[in-house]
C-alpha cells in the first residue's frame, strides 16, 4: 500500500510540472510524443526502400515463408497464415503477391471469385487467367507427416494403412489397442487415444485423403473418428500440445508434420508406415521418395515473374541452394530429395 | 468562410456585436459535425448486421434455421454436413456458466467487502488493482490457462489433454473484475440513511450490509452479473487455446469443448476451404451476436434503471400501458403480489410457530458478523492469489527473454534471434491511428448526446446502439473488419482495417466516459456562461471541456489500453512476419497480442518463452497507460473545487 501511495506521489511530482500550465500543456505534451514516435518510425523505414511483397496462405507453409523472407535480402516480405483457401483467395483478387498452398488449386477457388471452375486443371494449374491473374505452382518443399507413438508403446511401431483406417476412421474402430488387426497377440487391452489435428487443418485433410478410400467424394468409404459421438479423438490446432499429449500418455497416437517430431526427437516415437501389407518405409528425410505420407507445399504467383523482377529473384532463392538448405532446419523436406529434376525444371523457367 | 462559400456577406443579427451570426455558422456546423460523429456508430452497427446476414446467407439457403437452432451434432465439413448448434452452445454455457459460478460468489462478496467493510486506504488500494487486473489482456489468461492451470487439472483429475476446466477457471479470473467494480460501484450508490437506519434499529453492520444494503443494490448485481456473463460468451482467446477444438455436447469440465466464439476463429485462422464451413461461421456468429445483444439490453435496462431510479419508457409504451389488456394483466400481477404477500406472512408465522426461535445474543450476532467478514475478506484473498499467480508465473517464464535482442531484432524464425521491435511499432500505431481516430469521433459523440441532443426517438435509438455496440463480441468485429474494410473497401489486411476494427471497438468506452465525465461538470456552471453571453458551443468549448478534460482523457486512455490488449479481432488480418515496422497506412502489420498467440502455439519451448517476454512487454504498456489513467484522475479529483 506504500508502495502504491509512492507511486501516486512520485506521478504527483512528475505532474507537478505541468500543474501550473493546466491540463493543456499535457494535450500538447502527449501529442508531441505521438509524433515524434511516427517521424521517428518514418525516418527508419526511409533508409530500408526495398520492393515490398506481401505472402499469405497455408499455416503449414508459413513457417518456412517466415524462414525464408527473413533470409532473402532484396525484397521486405511481409508473410501471413490463413489458409490455403484464404491465400489463393487472395492471390486471384490481387491482395497478395504469392500465395501459399499445401493443396492444389482447385475449381472451388476459381468459382469463389466468379470464374470459370473447368479453367482449373487437375494437376492444380490453370488453362487461363481469372480476373487477370494467371495461377502459377511452384513447388518449393515437401511436408512429411509423421504416424507418431509414445516410446513406451512397443506394439505399434509400425502399421499399414489398413491398420490406421481401423485406428482412425468409424468403420469398425478399433476401441483397444489388441483389436487392432495383426497386433492382437503383442498388444495391451488397453483403450486407444488420438492426438491429431483438427478439421480446420490442412494436415487432419492430408492424413485422412491417404487412409480413406474416396475421401472428399460421394461415395466417401468413412468418416474419420473425429467425428464419431464420444470419440477418443482428441483434435487439436496445434501441433504443439499434440506432441505433449503423445509425451504423456501411453497409449496414445497421433499424426503431424515431420517439422514437430524433428524439433523433440525424444518426446515421442515415428511409426514405421506401409501403403499395401507389409512394404514398411521408415519416417525419415533420406527416405522420403519412399515414405507413402509425404505431399509437396506450394507458392502460386501471378503467371511466370520476369526475369529481374523481384518475385523472379525470390522464386531463384528459394530453389536456389541457400534456400533449400533452410527447409530441413524448419523441418520439412529438401525437393532434392524426393526428386532430382524438380528444381532444375522449374529453374528452366525463370 | 462559410459566408463566402455561400457567396454573400454575411448579414449579422446585430450591427454592434460583430459575432452574432458569425459564431451561429460555426456553431451550427459544430453541432452538424458532432450529429455526424455520434450518428456513425448506426453505420457501424450496419455494417456488423450487413457482415453477419450477409456471411451467413449461403449457409441459411442450404440449411434449415431448425436444423441449425436443434441438432446435436457438429460437423460442419462438406461431406458429413451435420449443422446442429446445440454442442457449441453446450460448450458456451459450460465455459461461461462454470465461470460464473466460480466469480459471483467471489466478486460479489468481495464487492461487498470493499463497499462496506474495507477502511478507505485499502479500497484506494485494491480498487485500481481491480481496474488493472480488467484490463489484461484475453491472450494473457489464455497463455495462462493453457500452461499452468490445465495441467493441474490433467494431474489430478484426470481431465483431458484440453479441458473445460482451464478455460473456465481462466475466464473467471477474467470477468471477475468486471463483476467485482461494478457490484462495488452499486452498492456504494445505495444511500447512507438506509445504512444508518438499520443501524440505529440496533442491527450489526453485517445484518445491515447483507440485509439492507444488498437487496437494495441487487438490481445494479444483476446487471453487473449479466455484463461479466455477455463478456463470458464471447471470450475467444482463452477458449482457443486452452478448452479445445471439438464441438460436443457435454457438460462435463475435464472434457474438451468448443464454443462458438472458437468455431468462429477457427474459421478465421485454419485451413477450411470456402463453401458451407465458412458461411457456418458467420451463422454462428449471428446467433452469438443476438444471445449476446438480448443480455445486454436487459443489463442495460436495469443500470439505467439504477442511475434514475425509475424504469425508463418511451411514451409508445406508456401509451399501450393504458390498453385493457395490459390493464388486466397489471391488475393480475397486483392481485398475485397481494397473495404472495399474505401467504408470505402466513408461512412465517408458521415458522415462528413451529421453531420458536429465541432472540439471538448479541455476542452470537458479533461473531456471526466476523466470521462473514473474514469470509467476505477471504474472497478477497484468493483473488489476489490469482493475481499473483499470473504475474508470478508470466514473470518466471518471460523474465529471462527480455534483452537488447529481443527488444531491438525482428521475429525471426530462429528463437535466439528473435525480438519483437517491428511488431512493438506496430502496436504503436495501431494505438496512435486508433487514437486518432476514436478520439474525435467518441467526444463528438458524447457532447452531442450530452449537450445538444433532445430527448427525441433518435437520440434514444443512438443511445441503445451505442450501448449495443459494446457489448458485441470481438471476434465478431473482426468478422466485420475482413467483411467491410478489408474486402468492401479494398483496405486490404492493413494497419488502416486494423485500427478502423479497433476503433469501432473502443468508440462505445470512449462515449459512456466521455459522457459520465461531462455530467460531473455541475450545471450551474452552464447557466453562469450562458448568462452572461456565451453561446452553446463557447460554453462548451471554454467551460465544459476543460473541467471534464481529465475525465474524457482517462476514458480515452483506459479504452485504447482495452482495444490494444485486443487479439480475436485482428487474427484475421495480421502478418506473422515482417522485418521492418509498417511505414505506410496500408502497410500490413503485426501486433503484441497477435505475436504472442503465434509463439504460443509453437512448437519450440524457447517460442514459449519468448510468448511470455512478450506478454510481460504487453503488460508493462498497458500498466504504464493505465497508471497514466490513474494519476490524471487522482489528481483531478484532488484539484477539483466545486
Amino acid at each position: 500500500m506504500v508502495f502504491f501511495n509512492k507511486i501516486l506521489k512520485k506521478g504527483e511530482i512528475i505532474m507537478g510540472f505541468i500543474k501550473q500550465k493546466n491540463v493543456n500543456t499535457l494535450v500538447i505534451f502527449i501529442v508531441l510524443i505521438l509524433s515524434i514516435m511516427v517521424l521517428s518510425g518514418c525516418v527508419e523505414e526511409n533508409s530500408a526502400s526495398l520492393p515490398k511483397l506481401t505472402q499469405t496462405g497455408s499455416s503449414t507453409v508459413l513457417p518456412l515463408a517466415i524462414a525464408w523472407a527473413e533470409e532473402f535480402n532484396n525484397a521486405t516480405i511481409s508473410v501471413s497464415g490463413g489458409g490455403s483457401s484464404h491465400g489463393l483467395n487472395f492471390l486471384l483478387t490481387k491482395q497478395a503477391d504469392l500465395g501459399d498452398a499445401s493443396r492444389l488449386l482447385k475449381p472451388s477457388d476459381y468459382e469463389k471469385v466468379g470464374c470459370d471452375g473447368d479453367l482449373v486443371n487437375s494437376d492444380g494449374t490453370a488453362i487461363e487467367a481469372c480476373n487477370g491473374v494467371l495461377p502459377t505452382k511452384w513447388v518449393v518443399a515437401y511436408d512429411m507427416l509423421a504416424v507418431v507413438i509414445n516410446p513406451e508403446n512397443t506394439w505399434a511401431t509400425r502399421l499399414n494403412y489398413s491398420q490406421l483406417y481401423e485406428i482412425f476412421t468409424d468403420d469398425y474402430p478399433a476401441i483397444y489397442w489388441d483389436e487392432v488387426m495383426g497386433l492382437n497377440q503383442i498388444a495391451p487391452h488397453e483403450q486407444i487415444e488420438i492426438y491429431a489435428p483438427d478439421e480446420a487443418s490442412g494436415t487432419y485433410d492430408y492424413f485422412f485423403e491417404e487412409i480413406i478410400p474416396n475421401w472428399g467424394k460421394d461415395d466417401q468409404q468413412a468418416n474419420t473418428r473425429l467425428e464419431m459421438e464420444n470419440s477418443i479423438y482428441h483434435p487439436s490446432a496445434d501441433d504443439n500440445v499434440i506432441l505433449k499429449a503423445i509425451k504423456d500418455n501411453k497409449n496414445a497416437i497421433g499424426f503431424f508434420g515431420f517439422a514437430y517430431y524433428k524439433e523433440n526427437p525424444t518426446t515421442v516415437t515415428p511409426v514405421d508406415i506401409a501403403e499395401d501389407d507389409d512394404n514398411y518405409e521408415d519416417a525419415s528425410f533420406d527416405n522420403v521418395a519412399n515414405y507413402p505420407m509425404a505431399r509437396p507445399l506450394h507458392i502460386y504467383t501471378n503467371g511466370v515473374p520476369k526475369s529481374g523482377h523481384v518475385i523472379n529473384d525470390y522464386l531463384k532463392y528459394i530453389l536456389s541452394k541457400e534456400g533449400q538448405d533452410i527447409i530441413p532446419l524448419v523441418g520439412y523436406v529438401r525437393l532434392s530429395l524426393v526428386d532430382k529434376d524438380l528444381i532444375t525444371n522449374q529453374l528452366i523457367l525463370l | 468562410m462559410i459566408s463566402i462559400i455561400l457567396g454573400k456577406k454575411p448579414k449579422l443579427a446585430n450591427e454592434e456585436n460583430p459575432f452574432s451570426l458569425k459564431f451561429n455558422i460555426k456553431e451550427n456546423l459544430i453541432v452538424v459535425l458532432l450529429f455526424i460523429s455520434a450518428s456513425i456508430a448506426i453505420i457501424f452497427s450496419a455494417a456488423i448486421i450487413y457482415t453477419l446476414f450477409n456471411g451467413s446467407f449461403v449457409f441459411f439457403s442450404e440449411v434449415s434455421i431448425l436444423e441449425f437452432l436443434t441438432g446435436t451434432v457438429w460437423v460442419p465439413t462438406e461431406i458429413f454436413r451435420a449443422f446442429g448448434v446445440l454442442p457449441l452452445l453446450s460448450g458456451t454455457i459450460l465455459i461461461a456458466g462454470g465461470a460464473l459460478l466460480i466469480s459471483i460468489p467471489l466478486g460479489v462478496s468481495a464487492a461487498l467487502f470493499l463497499s462496506e467493510f474495507a477502511s478507505i486506504k485499502l479500497r484506494s488500494f485494491v480498487k485500481p488493482i481491480i481496474e488493472i487486473l480488467a484490463g489484461i489482456p484475453s491472450i494473457v489468461y489464455g497463455f495462462f490457462a493453457l500452461i499452468f492451470i490445465s495441467p493441474i487439472f490433467r494431474d489430478n483429475f484426470g481431465a483431458s489433454y484440453f479441458n473445460a476446466a482451464s478455460a473456465i477457471f481462466a475466464v473467471a479470473m477474467m470477468i471477475m473484475p468486471i463483476i467485482i467494480s461494478l457490484s462495488d460501484d452499486a452498492m456504494k450508490a445505495v444511500p447512507n440513511h438506509l445504512r444508518e437506519t438499520s443501524l440505529a434499529l440496533g442491527a450489526t453492520r453485517w445484518e445491515t450490509s447483507t440485509k439492507i444494503v444488498m437487496p437494495a443494490a441487487s438490481s445494479g448485481i444483476i446487471a453487473s452479473i449479466l455484463l461479466g456473463l455477455a463478456r463470458a460468451l464471447g471470450e475467444t482467446m482463452v477458449v482457443v487455446l486452452a478448452a479445445g477444438s471439438i464441438a460436443k455436447l457435454t457438460l462435463n469440465p475435464l472434457d474438451e469443448t468448443m464454443t462458438m466464439s472458437a468455431y468462429i476463429a477457427k474459421v478465421a485462422t485454419g485451413d477450411i476451404p470456402p463453401g458451407l464451413a465458412v458461411s457456418a461461421g458467420f451463422a454462428v456468429g449471428l446467433l452469438l451476436f443476438l444471445i449476446t445483444y438480448v443480455i445486454n439490453t436487459i443489463a442495460s435496462r436495469i443500470v439505467i434503471q439504477i442511475k434514475t431510479g425509475a424504469s425508463v419508457k418511451s411514451k409508445k409504451k406508456q401509451d399501450q400501458k393504458r390498453n385493457i389488456l395490459v390493464k388486466i394483466l397489471s391488475k393480475f400481477r397486483k392481485a398475485i403480489t397481494r397473495y404472495l404477500k399474505i401467504i408470505r406472512e402466513k408461512l412465517s408465522k408458521i415458522i415462528y410457530k413451529i421453531f420458536k426461535p429465541k432472540p439471538v445474543s448479541l455476542t452470537k450476532r458479533y461473531w456471526k458478523q466476523r466470521i462473514g467478514i473474514t469470509l467476505i475478506g477471504g474472497s478477497i484473498v484468493i483473488a489476489a492469489i490469482f493475481l499473483v499467480l499470473l504475474l508470478g508465473h508470466v514473470l518466471s517464464e518471460g523474465i529471462g527473454g527480455i534483452n537488447s535482442t529481443f527488444l531491438t531484432s525482428y521475429p525471426s524464425w530462429k528463437p535466439e534471434k528473435a525480438g519483437i521491435f517491428p511488431v512493438i511499432m506496430g502496436s504503436v500505431y495501431l494505438m496512435i491511428m486508433t487514437l486518432a481516430f476514436t478520439a474525435p469521433l467518441g467526444v463528438g459523440a458524447a457532447i452531442y448526446l450530452n449537450e445538444f441532443a433532445k430527448d427525441t426517438r433518435y437520440t434514444r435509438f443512438l443511445r441503445r446502439i451505442i450501448q449495443n455496440l459494446a457489448g458485441v463480441p470481438s471476434i465478431v468485429f473482426g468478422l466485420m473488419g475482413v467483411t467491410i474494410f478489408v474486402t468492401l473497401f479494398q483496405f486490404g489486411p492493413s494497419l488502416l482495417s486494423g485500427s478502423l476494427i479497433l476503433t469501432i471497438m473502443a468508440l462505445p468506452i470512449v462515449v459512456v466516459a466521455t459522457e459520465e465525465a461531462l455530467k460531473s461538470v455541475p450545471d450551474s456552471f452552464r447557466e453562469a456562461a450562458r448568462g452572461v453571453g456565451s453561446t452553446r458551443w463557447q460554453v462548451i468549448r471554454h467551460h465544459v471541456l476543460p473541467n471534464a478534460a481529465p475525465g474524457i482523457m482517462t476514458g480515452i486512455i483506459l479504452s485504447i489500453s482495452r482495444a490494444i490488449g485486443e487479439t480475436a479481432p485482428i487474427l484475421f488480418i495480421v502478418s506473422f512476419f515482417a522485418k521492418s515496422a509498417p511505414s505506410g497506412i496500408f502497410d500490413s502489420f503485426m501486433a503484441l497480442p497477435a505475436q504472442i498467440f503465434y509463439w504460443t502455439t509453437q512448437p519450440k519451448e524457447e517460442f514459449h518463452v519468448l510468448a511470455a517476454s512478450t506478454i510481460i512487454i504487453l503488460l508493462i504498456i498497458l500498466l504504464a497507460m493505465n497508471a497514466v489513467a490513474i494519476i490524471i484522475r487522482h489528481r483531478a479529483q484532488a484539484k477539483r473545487d466545486w
